[in-house]
Protein backbone atom coordinates (compact mmCIF):
# COMPACT_ATOMS: atom_id res chain seq x y z
CA UNK A 1 0.00 0.00 0.00
CA UNK A 2 1.36 3.79 -0.98
CA UNK A 3 2.46 4.79 2.36
CA UNK A 4 0.85 8.42 2.29
CA UNK A 5 -2.74 6.54 1.98
CA UNK A 6 -1.89 4.08 4.34
CA UNK A 7 -1.47 7.27 6.52
CA UNK A 8 -4.72 8.49 5.78
CA UNK A 9 -6.63 5.80 6.51
CA UNK A 10 -4.69 5.36 10.35
CA UNK A 11 -6.32 8.53 11.01
CA UNK A 12 -9.29 7.73 9.41
CA UNK A 13 -9.78 5.14 11.87
CA UNK A 14 -8.83 7.54 15.11
CA UNK A 15 -11.75 9.45 13.79
CA UNK A 16 -14.06 6.42 13.20
CA UNK A 17 -12.99 5.67 16.52
CA UNK A 18 -13.83 9.29 18.15
CA UNK A 19 -17.31 9.30 16.88
CA UNK A 20 -18.86 5.96 18.02
CA UNK A 21 -19.00 6.86 21.70
CA UNK A 22 -21.65 9.24 21.02
CA UNK A 23 -26.01 9.33 19.87
CA UNK A 24 -26.03 12.03 17.28
CA UNK A 25 -29.49 14.12 16.50
CA UNK A 26 -29.66 15.67 13.45
CA UNK A 27 -32.87 17.74 12.75
CA UNK A 28 -33.89 18.62 9.43
CA UNK A 29 -32.12 15.91 6.55
CA UNK A 30 -31.93 18.56 3.63
CA UNK A 31 -29.60 20.93 2.16
CA UNK A 32 -27.55 20.85 5.49
CA UNK A 33 -28.62 17.60 6.76
CA UNK A 34 -27.70 14.99 3.96
CA UNK A 35 -23.76 16.40 4.10
CA UNK A 36 -24.05 16.64 8.04
CA UNK A 37 -24.71 13.04 8.30
CA UNK A 38 -22.55 11.82 6.03
CA UNK A 39 -19.65 14.31 8.12
CA UNK A 40 -20.86 11.78 10.91
CA UNK A 41 -20.96 8.40 8.77
CA UNK A 42 -17.20 9.47 8.16
CA UNK A 43 -16.00 10.61 11.43
CA UNK A 44 -17.56 7.08 12.77
CA UNK A 45 -20.81 8.10 14.45
CA UNK A 46 -22.45 4.56 15.15
CA UNK A 47 -26.10 6.01 16.33
CA UNK A 48 -27.95 8.79 14.54
CA UNK A 49 -31.37 9.75 14.90
CA UNK A 50 -33.17 11.94 12.03
CA UNK A 51 -35.87 14.18 12.48
CA UNK A 52 -38.07 15.48 9.49
CA UNK A 53 -41.30 15.46 8.64
CA UNK A 54 -40.77 16.21 4.69
CA UNK A 55 -40.85 14.17 1.37
CA UNK A 56 -37.71 14.15 -1.39
CA UNK A 57 -38.75 16.40 -4.44
CA UNK A 58 -36.68 16.38 -7.37
CA UNK A 59 -35.35 19.91 -6.67
CA UNK A 60 -33.43 18.50 -3.70
CA UNK A 61 -31.39 15.92 -5.88
CA UNK A 62 -28.72 18.65 -6.49
CA UNK A 63 -28.25 19.33 -3.15
CA UNK A 64 -29.19 16.90 -1.23
CA UNK A 65 -26.50 14.38 -1.45
CA UNK A 66 -28.10 11.53 -0.21
CA UNK A 67 -31.40 11.22 -2.30
CA UNK A 68 -31.86 9.91 -5.36
CA UNK A 69 -34.33 10.20 -8.42
CA UNK A 70 -35.69 6.81 -6.81
CA UNK A 71 -36.22 8.35 -4.03
CA UNK A 72 -38.70 11.12 -4.61
CA UNK A 73 -41.91 11.10 -2.78
CA UNK A 74 -40.65 8.84 -0.17
CA UNK A 75 -40.15 10.71 3.21
CA UNK A 76 -36.52 11.99 3.63
CA UNK A 77 -35.94 10.39 7.22
CA UNK A 78 -36.35 7.07 5.35
CA UNK A 79 -34.44 7.31 2.40
CA UNK A 80 -31.71 9.17 4.52
CA UNK A 81 -31.15 6.17 6.74
CA UNK A 82 -31.09 3.81 3.31
CA UNK A 83 -28.67 5.70 1.83
CA UNK A 84 -26.16 5.58 5.22
CA UNK A 85 -26.72 1.93 5.91
CA UNK A 86 -25.94 1.20 2.30
CA UNK A 87 -22.22 3.02 3.11
CA UNK A 88 -22.35 1.59 6.64
CA UNK A 89 -21.94 -1.99 4.53
CA UNK A 90 -19.00 -1.48 3.57
CA UNK A 91 -17.60 -1.49 7.01
CA UNK A 92 -19.98 -4.93 7.85
CA UNK A 93 -17.29 -6.32 10.34
CA UNK A 94 -17.48 -2.89 12.48
CA UNK A 95 -18.32 -2.47 15.67
CA UNK A 96 -20.97 -1.10 17.51
CA UNK A 97 -23.10 -1.77 14.18
CA UNK A 98 -24.66 1.09 12.50
CA UNK A 99 -27.91 2.22 14.49
CA UNK A 100 -30.03 5.03 12.48
CA UNK A 101 -33.60 5.90 13.94
CA UNK A 102 -35.97 8.18 11.86
CA UNK A 103 -38.91 10.35 13.60
CA UNK A 104 -41.04 11.61 10.95
CA UNK A 105 -42.55 14.89 12.19
CA UNK A 106 -42.58 18.36 12.03
CA UNK A 107 -40.92 19.99 14.73
CA UNK A 108 -42.41 22.87 16.84
CA UNK A 109 -40.71 25.19 19.39
CA UNK A 110 -43.78 23.97 22.04
CA UNK A 111 -42.95 20.44 21.77
CA UNK A 112 -39.19 20.76 21.87
CA UNK A 113 -38.47 20.38 25.37
CA UNK A 114 -40.60 17.00 25.63
CA UNK A 115 -39.23 15.72 22.38
CA UNK A 116 -35.95 15.90 23.94
CA UNK A 117 -36.39 14.48 27.21
CA UNK A 118 -38.12 11.50 25.61
CA UNK A 119 -35.24 10.90 23.18
CA UNK A 120 -32.47 11.48 25.53
CA UNK A 121 -33.27 10.41 29.02
CA UNK A 122 -31.78 8.15 30.47
CA UNK A 123 -29.10 8.01 27.87
CA UNK A 124 -26.03 5.75 28.62
CA UNK A 125 -23.97 7.81 26.03
CA UNK A 126 -24.11 11.83 25.65
CA UNK A 127 -26.18 13.15 22.83
CA UNK A 128 -25.17 15.86 20.13
CA UNK A 129 -27.65 17.64 18.92
CA UNK A 130 -27.13 19.06 15.04
CA UNK A 131 -29.44 21.77 14.01
CA UNK A 132 -29.80 21.42 10.40
CA UNK A 133 -33.31 22.85 9.74
CA UNK A 134 -33.86 26.18 7.80
CA UNK A 135 -36.50 28.07 10.53
CA UNK A 136 -34.98 30.78 12.03
CA UNK A 137 -37.42 30.45 14.72
CA UNK A 138 -37.17 26.79 15.65
CA UNK A 139 -33.31 27.06 15.18
CA UNK A 140 -33.32 29.57 18.11
CA UNK A 141 -35.87 26.93 19.86
CA UNK A 142 -34.06 23.98 19.36
CA UNK A 143 -30.99 25.55 20.63
CA UNK A 144 -32.91 27.00 24.11
CA UNK A 145 -34.17 23.57 24.38
CA UNK A 146 -30.91 22.24 24.29
CA UNK A 147 -29.48 24.53 26.53
CA UNK A 148 -32.45 23.98 29.14
CA UNK A 149 -31.74 20.02 28.95
CA UNK A 150 -27.81 20.38 29.17
CA UNK A 151 -27.38 18.69 25.78
CA UNK A 152 -24.39 19.68 23.58
CA UNK A 153 -25.72 21.30 20.25
CA UNK A 154 -23.99 22.43 16.66
CA UNK A 155 -26.07 24.90 15.38
CA UNK A 156 -25.65 25.17 11.51
CA UNK A 157 -27.12 27.78 8.36
CA UNK A 158 -26.23 28.69 5.10
CA UNK A 159 -27.62 30.94 2.58
CA UNK A 160 -26.13 32.54 -0.60
CA UNK A 161 -21.99 31.91 -0.05
CA UNK A 162 -22.36 32.24 3.03
CA UNK A 163 -22.93 29.51 6.29
CA UNK A 164 -22.14 28.93 9.75
CA UNK A 165 -21.39 26.63 12.06
CA UNK A 166 -20.98 27.06 15.92
CA UNK A 167 -20.62 24.38 18.76
CA UNK A 168 -21.94 24.60 22.07
CA UNK A 169 -21.84 22.86 25.15
CA UNK A 170 -24.19 23.55 27.73
CA UNK A 171 -21.81 22.73 30.80
CA UNK A 172 -19.02 25.10 29.40
CA UNK A 173 -19.72 28.37 31.19
CA UNK A 174 -16.32 30.05 29.97
CA UNK A 175 -17.82 29.22 25.84
CA UNK A 176 -20.51 31.31 24.31
CA UNK A 177 -23.71 29.88 23.34
CA UNK A 178 -25.34 30.76 19.97
CA UNK A 179 -27.86 33.90 21.47
CA UNK A 180 -24.18 35.46 23.16
CA UNK A 181 -23.21 35.97 19.37
CA UNK A 182 -26.74 36.48 18.15
CA UNK A 183 -29.89 37.42 20.78
CA UNK A 184 -32.61 36.85 19.03
CA UNK A 185 -33.71 34.97 15.54
CA UNK A 186 -34.85 37.74 12.32
CA UNK A 187 -38.03 38.25 12.08
CA UNK A 188 -39.42 36.59 9.11
CA UNK A 189 -39.24 39.63 6.71
CA UNK A 190 -36.01 40.40 7.70
CA UNK A 191 -34.69 36.40 7.43
CA UNK A 192 -34.62 36.00 3.07
CA UNK A 193 -35.21 32.10 2.43
CA UNK A 194 -32.76 29.67 0.16
CA UNK A 195 -35.45 29.71 -2.33
CA UNK A 196 -35.32 33.45 -2.46
CA UNK A 197 -31.80 34.15 -2.10
CA UNK A 198 -30.53 30.70 -3.48
CA UNK A 199 -27.74 28.29 -1.62
CA UNK A 200 -24.44 27.51 -3.09
CA UNK A 201 -24.58 23.45 -2.89
CA UNK A 202 -21.16 23.07 -2.50
CA UNK A 203 -20.99 25.26 0.67
CA UNK A 204 -23.82 23.42 1.96
CA UNK A 205 -21.88 20.39 1.85
CA UNK A 206 -18.86 22.47 3.37
CA UNK A 207 -21.15 23.49 6.43
CA UNK A 208 -22.83 20.57 6.61
CA UNK A 209 -18.99 19.01 7.22
CA UNK A 210 -18.17 20.76 9.11
CA UNK A 211 -20.93 21.11 11.73
CA UNK A 212 -20.80 17.00 12.01
CA UNK A 213 -16.73 17.34 12.59
CA UNK A 214 -17.72 19.87 15.54
CA UNK A 215 -20.56 17.27 16.48
CA UNK A 216 -17.83 14.40 16.86
CA UNK A 217 -15.57 17.07 18.31
CA UNK A 218 -17.87 17.89 21.06
CA UNK A 219 -18.72 14.50 21.66
CA UNK A 220 -15.35 13.86 22.63
CA UNK A 221 -14.46 16.69 25.10
CA UNK A 222 -14.99 14.71 27.49
CA UNK A 223 -11.86 12.70 27.79
CA UNK A 224 -9.37 14.11 30.01
CA UNK A 225 -7.34 17.05 28.66
CA UNK A 226 -9.74 16.77 25.13
CA UNK A 227 -9.75 19.63 23.60
CA UNK A 228 -13.55 21.13 22.78
CA UNK A 229 -14.91 23.47 20.10
CA UNK A 230 -17.04 25.38 22.22
CA UNK A 231 -18.07 28.07 21.61
CA UNK A 232 -16.36 28.27 18.09
CA UNK A 233 -18.42 30.19 15.59
CA UNK A 234 -16.93 29.55 11.78
CA UNK A 235 -17.94 31.62 9.71
CA UNK A 236 -18.14 30.58 6.22
CA UNK A 237 -17.70 33.17 2.93
CA UNK A 238 -16.75 30.92 0.50
CA UNK A 239 -17.04 33.33 -2.78
CA UNK A 240 -13.55 34.52 -0.93
CA UNK A 241 -12.68 31.63 -0.06
CA UNK A 242 -12.83 32.49 3.54
CA UNK A 243 -13.15 30.22 6.77
CA UNK A 244 -13.34 32.80 9.88
CA UNK A 245 -13.12 31.36 13.20
CA UNK A 246 -15.61 33.61 15.52
CA UNK A 247 -14.81 32.61 19.54
CA UNK A 248 -17.48 35.31 20.96
CA UNK A 249 -17.18 35.41 24.63
CA UNK A 250 -20.11 34.51 26.45
CA UNK A 251 -22.11 37.52 26.70
CA UNK A 252 -22.71 38.71 30.52
CA UNK A 253 -26.69 39.48 30.18
CA UNK A 254 -27.37 36.21 28.41
CA UNK A 255 -30.71 35.26 29.43
CA UNK A 256 -30.52 31.86 28.11
CA UNK A 257 -27.51 30.93 29.05
CA UNK A 258 -28.19 32.28 32.83
CA UNK A 259 -31.30 30.81 32.50
CA UNK A 260 -29.91 27.51 31.64
CA UNK A 261 -27.09 27.55 34.37
CA UNK A 262 -30.57 28.28 36.88
CA UNK A 263 -32.07 25.28 35.98
CA UNK A 264 -29.69 22.99 36.15
CA UNK A 265 -28.49 24.16 39.49
CA UNK A 266 -32.36 24.29 40.62
CA UNK A 267 -32.76 20.51 39.23
CA UNK A 268 -29.65 19.32 40.96
CA UNK A 269 -30.94 20.77 44.24
CA UNK A 270 -34.01 18.98 43.95
CA UNK A 271 -32.04 15.26 43.27
CA UNK A 272 -29.94 15.52 46.00
CA UNK B 1 -11.76 54.06 3.82
CA UNK B 2 -12.42 51.06 6.07
CA UNK B 3 -13.80 48.19 3.64
CA UNK B 4 -17.19 46.93 4.78
CA UNK B 5 -18.08 43.10 4.10
CA UNK B 6 -21.57 42.91 3.20
CA UNK B 7 -23.13 39.40 3.68
CA UNK B 8 -25.37 37.85 0.67
CA UNK B 9 -29.05 38.89 1.82
CA UNK B 10 -27.83 42.54 2.18
CA UNK B 11 -26.17 42.55 -1.41
CA UNK B 12 -29.68 43.36 -2.97
CA UNK B 13 -28.81 46.90 -1.81
CA UNK B 14 -25.16 47.21 -2.53
CA UNK B 15 -26.01 46.03 -6.12
CA UNK B 16 -24.59 43.05 -5.54
CA UNK B 17 -21.43 44.21 -4.31
CA UNK B 18 -19.47 41.63 -1.73
CA UNK B 19 -17.52 44.75 -0.16
CA UNK B 20 -17.58 48.68 -0.40
CA UNK B 21 -15.22 50.90 0.98
CA UNK B 22 -17.06 53.01 3.32
CA UNK B 23 -15.67 56.15 5.50
CA UNK B 24 -16.67 57.09 9.13
CA UNK B 25 -14.89 57.85 12.28
CA UNK B 26 -16.31 54.96 13.85
CA UNK B 27 -19.15 52.50 13.90
CA UNK B 28 -22.23 54.97 13.94
CA UNK B 29 -20.51 57.06 11.10
CA UNK B 30 -19.64 54.34 9.16
CA UNK B 31 -23.14 53.00 8.94
CA UNK B 32 -25.00 56.37 8.69
CA UNK B 33 -22.25 56.44 5.39
CA UNK B 34 -22.99 53.16 4.21
CA UNK B 35 -26.89 54.04 4.01
CA UNK B 36 -26.19 57.82 2.26
CA UNK B 37 -24.96 55.38 -0.42
CA UNK B 38 -26.95 52.58 -0.31
CA UNK B 39 -30.30 53.10 0.76
CA UNK B 40 -32.30 50.87 2.65
CA UNK B 41 -29.44 48.86 4.13
CA UNK B 42 -29.27 50.92 7.16
CA UNK B 43 -32.57 49.52 8.44
CA UNK B 44 -31.68 45.66 8.30
CA UNK B 45 -28.54 46.39 10.10
CA UNK B 46 -30.16 49.11 13.27
CA UNK B 47 -33.44 49.10 14.39
CA UNK B 48 -35.69 52.26 14.45
CA UNK B 49 -33.70 53.22 17.69
CA UNK B 50 -30.52 53.17 15.95
CA UNK B 51 -29.25 49.80 18.10
CA UNK B 52 -28.11 47.06 16.23
CA UNK B 53 -30.66 44.44 15.23
CA UNK B 54 -30.29 41.50 17.86
CA UNK B 55 -29.57 39.13 14.86
CA UNK B 56 -26.66 41.09 13.95
CA UNK B 57 -23.70 40.89 14.85
CA UNK B 58 -20.63 43.53 14.04
CA UNK B 59 -16.83 43.03 14.05
CA UNK B 60 -13.72 45.30 13.15
CA UNK B 61 -11.07 43.46 12.36
CA UNK B 62 -12.32 40.27 13.98
CA UNK B 63 -13.49 42.11 17.52
CA UNK B 64 -16.70 42.38 18.15
CA UNK B 65 -17.66 45.91 19.21
CA UNK B 66 -20.38 44.74 21.48
CA UNK B 67 -16.94 43.99 23.66
CA UNK B 68 -15.18 47.17 22.07
CA UNK B 69 -17.05 50.67 22.68
CA UNK B 70 -20.30 49.65 20.44
CA UNK B 71 -21.49 51.88 17.67
CA UNK B 72 -19.00 54.40 19.04
CA UNK B 73 -16.01 51.51 18.22
CA UNK B 74 -13.39 53.64 16.26
CA UNK B 75 -12.83 52.52 12.71
CA UNK B 76 -9.31 53.51 10.78
CA UNK B 77 -9.06 53.15 6.90
CA UNK B 78 -7.37 50.35 6.90
CA UNK B 79 -9.97 48.18 9.10
CA UNK B 80 -12.41 45.42 7.62
CA UNK B 81 -15.70 45.52 9.24
CA UNK B 82 -17.69 42.71 8.87
CA UNK B 83 -21.47 42.87 9.21
CA UNK B 84 -22.50 38.80 10.43
CA UNK B 85 -25.85 37.94 10.11
CA UNK B 86 -27.99 35.08 11.94
CA UNK B 87 -27.81 32.84 8.76
CA UNK B 88 -31.06 30.44 9.35
CA UNK B 89 -31.29 28.65 5.65
CA UNK B 90 -30.45 24.91 5.53
CA UNK B 91 -33.23 22.49 4.85
CA UNK B 92 -33.83 23.71 1.28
Amino acid sequence: MHASLAGARSTGATARASGSSAQFLVIGAGGLGCPALLGLLAGGARRITIVDDDLVDLSNLPRQVLFSAADVGTHKVDAARHALLGRSRIEADASPAMAITTVRQRLVPEELDVILNELTTGASRPWVVLECSDSPALKFAVHDACLRARLRVVMGGVVGWHGQAMAIDPRQRDAACYRCLFEGPPPPELAPACASVGVAGPVAGAVGHAMATLAVSLANADAPHAPSPAGVCLHFDLLHGSVRRLAPKPRPNCVTCSTAVELHANTQAQDR
Amino acid sequence: MATVRIPTPLRKYTEGKDEVAVSGANIRELLDNLEGSYAGIGERIRDDKGAVRRFVNIFVADEDIRFLEGLDTPVKDADEVSIIPAIAGGLG
